[in-house]
């Protein structure tokens, strides 16, 4: 084996221990979402945001700031409500008094300067509130009065939405879904997860006990060693397959895109898939992507960029069933 | 990187890919066989229903699917080398590796991502233990579950069809074999008992069958022997003994018998001798060479219009009770392999004999 392979193939072993201590370490003080923490773990070391969909009470402020602990930095919050303004959460020049009776303006920056912010409840923000959020979440800079300020690095925006209380909410325009790596569902846990739940939650808080597996330096360790991941040209036109498939108008399109999607997924959501499968083989030990690593990938990445149509919601379809069915159907035929 | 590498997954990837073009060939021959097991089928129905049905057709039809599937197959299905990468890790359950490897091969150094070298080597640590597939090893379920069953349909259209080996002579020559029969007498009840309204439909169903299967040399026959002795197709003109044995060449036959029990009126007159027919019960076979010792100037024009190798199994399965004579044999009663043996000419002169047979019994 060559020095070159050698050293590669260290920095891999360290890159898939850390993320394998990491998932360990969060699973321990987050019972029964093994599946949750490990792709909340590809999206973020693929440098993408994620949006946490679920019920009140399943854990999903307790699970961002667990990973915040994790991976030792400062968790930034942003609770949104209706009367939240953009320079509530990018920040604003105020204006300060200096030396010798003079006045100034001063930037201060706001809650979204920071490595990873936690935006509870995002729907409730308004639309005005939340495009602000775009430029950050996309160009990770911010621009105030005409001067942009650039974000730190790595820049990771968790965003949580409660799907069953719409009063006073404002859905989050296709644009911005868009821009979340991936949206991850947080389901009911089991009964026995609820007992183990009990056992670690009920007198202390969980997330106050996890212990932080790496370091800043690590983590830009660790998402350079992901772009080390080799893509294959095959599973390069598996991915567009997948992708262009669930577009109805397309020429690739599949019988069940054309029967139930109003709109397939962007080339966005190709860039989410493949970046993800490459941390997904960094955790399974592999040094290239998978055919199996684009199929659990896809999930998460594509559900929020593929819109049913009218008939297809009137009936009650469900977006991650018909995505399933379509993944499945796509492994089968590769 | 390891100058041995790359040929050890090269080896690797081309054993594998000629491996799996081999196996499609072989999967390639079962839909292929069942396309001929169903036309060989048909065509054995066809010949026993309807007429013989000679080797150069049936036997084209059993071997042109099986080899046309194949040669499609080693023509435009040949897989590619990525393409045998991937069926490799795909039965292996290597994730991708051999395929990713390939590429990463078939690209420049300097343009290879940083981890190149590490799939490399792993794929190249992998290759010794890789096991080739054996070809022909996978087949599906319900190939594994029905696969006799192409086989056992062309074994049956083949009896029925009568192989070369099961078509010497089944019975003793010049011997009676009451009750039996074979492939090539099953229609001799119903022609026998039958009335002389199926004459014309039979003969017509001969006549039509007629080119595909005789022989060349027999098919070219009535063409040849009809015009010269004047004796107008058997389709054109009913069977009529009175017509047939009044044409030159033909030696001269008994005239119409009286039998009892001859409730069938003909217009050709033959009543009386099909109701002998239908009475008959056992059969005799007479070599054809027997007609031509007997009745010399017969025998030769059957010669001439059969052919030597026709000659050797060349028979006349009749009834035994009522020897066969010129009525029911220009109607083409004869069983289906050897009513389209004879020129119509030959049939007037063997008609003649049997009348002559009778005769001197």
């Amino acid at each position: 084996m060559s020095i070159d392979s050698t050293a590669t193939q260290a920095r891999f072993s360290a890159a898939q221990a850390k993320l394998l201590q990491l998932r360990d370490t969060l699973g321990r003080a987050i019972v029964g979402q093994e599946t949750l923490i490990e792709e909340l773990i590809c999206a973020l070391f693929a440098g993408g945001h994620v949006l946490l969909e679920g019920l009140p009470g399943l854990g999903k402020t307790h699970l961002a700031k667990g990973i915040a602990r994790g991976i030792g930095l400062e968790l930034n919050r942003v609770q949104c409500t209706p009367d939240l303004m953009p320079a509530d959460i990018t920040g604003s020049e105020v204006l300060l008094e200096a030396s010798h009776g003079a006045y100034r303006f001063e930037f201060r920056p706001g809650p979204l300067f920071g490595h990873l912010v936690l935006v509870d409840e995002i729907n409730r923000a308004t639309p005005k509130t939340q495009a602000a959020m775009l430029e950050a979440m996309q160009e990770q800079q911010i621009t105030v009065l005409g001067q942009s300020h650039a974000l730190p690095r790595p820049f990771w925006v968790i965003a949580t939405q409660n799907p069953i209380e719409l009063e006073g909410t404002y859905p989050l325009p296709e644009a911005q879904l868009d821009r979340f790596l991936f949206k991850l569902h947080i389901e009911l846990p089991s009964r026995e997860n609820l007992l183990a739940m009990l056992d670690v939650s009920l007198d202390s808080e969980p997330t106050g006990d996890i212990e932080q597996v790496l370091q800043l330096d690590e983590i830009v360790s660790i998402m350079a060693t992901a772009r080390e991941i080799v893509v294959s040209n095959a599973l390069k036109r598996a991915a567009v397959e997948l992708v262009s498939s669930t577009q109805p108008a397309g020429d690739n399109s599949s019988a069940l895109a054309r029967e139930h999607f109003r709109y397939g997924a962007s080339p966005r959501g190709l860039q989410a898939l493949v970046r993800t499968a490459r941390i997904k083989a960094l955790l399974a030990g592999r040094a290239h992507v998978a055919t199996a690593d684009l199929a659990a990938a896809a999930l998460p990445a594509l559900r929020h960029r593929v819109l049913l149509n009218m008939d297809s919601e009137v009936r009650g379809m469900d977006v991650d069933s018909l995505l399933r069915e379509h993944i499945a159907t796509w492994a089968r035929q590769r | 990187m390891k100058g041995s590498r790359p040929p050890a997954l090269l080896s690797l990837i081309d054993r594998s890919r000629n491996i799996l073009w081999l196996q499609r060939l072989v999967h390639s021959l079962w839909p292929g066989c069942c396309i001929a097991a169903v036309a060989l089928l048909l065509l054995a129905v066809a010949h026993v229903t309807l007429a013989p049905v000679p080797v150069s057709v049936w036997l084209p039809c059993t071997l042109a699917p099986p080899l046309l599937a194949a040669l499609r197959v080693a023509l435009w299905r040949r897989p590619s080398a990525a393409g045998a990468a991937a069926e490799l890790d795909r039965r292996g359950a290597y994730d991708d590796l051999l395929v990713t490897a390939w590429e990463l091969l078939a690209t420049p150094p300097l343009h290879r991502p940083a981890g190149a070298d590490v799939v490399l080597q792993r794929a190249s640590d992998l290759c010794p233990g890789i096991q080739l597939p054996p070809v022909g090893a996978e087949r599906s379920a319900w190939r594994g579950r029905f696969g006799a069953v192409p086989l056992t349909l062309l074994l049956v259209a083949l009896f029925l069809l009568q192989l070369p080996s099961s078509r010497q002579p089944a019975w003793p020559q010049h011997h009676s074999i009451a009750g039996t029969t074979t492939g090539g007498d099953r229609r001799q009840p119903a022609a026998a008992a039958g009335d002389n309204s199926e004459g014309p439909q039979t003969a017509a169903a001969t006549a039509t069958n007629a080119p595909l299967s005789r022989p060349p040399a027999v098919a070219a026959a009535p063409e040849r022997a009809a015009p010269a002795q004047g004796i107008p197709p058997m389709a054109a003109t009913p069977a009529s003994p009175g017509n047939v044995i009044d044409q030159p060449g033909a030696l001269p036959a008994t005239p119409t018998r009286k039998t009892a029990g001859s409730g069938n009126t003909d217009q050709d007159g033959a009543a009386p001798l099909t109701d002998q027919g239908r009475a008959a019960g056992g059969e005799i076979a007479v070599h054809y060479q027997d007609i031509a010792r007997d009745i010399p100037a017969a025998g030769e024009q059957a010669i001439a219009g059969t052919g030597s190798a026709g000659l050797t199994d060349a028979r006349i399965a009749q009834t035994d009770a009522v020897p066969p004579n010129h009525a029911n044999i220009s109607a083409q009663r004869l069983p289906a392999p050897y009513a389209n043996r004879f020129s119509l000419s030959q049939r007037v002169q063997i008609s003649a004999y049997f009348d002559r047979l009778e005769e001197m019994r």
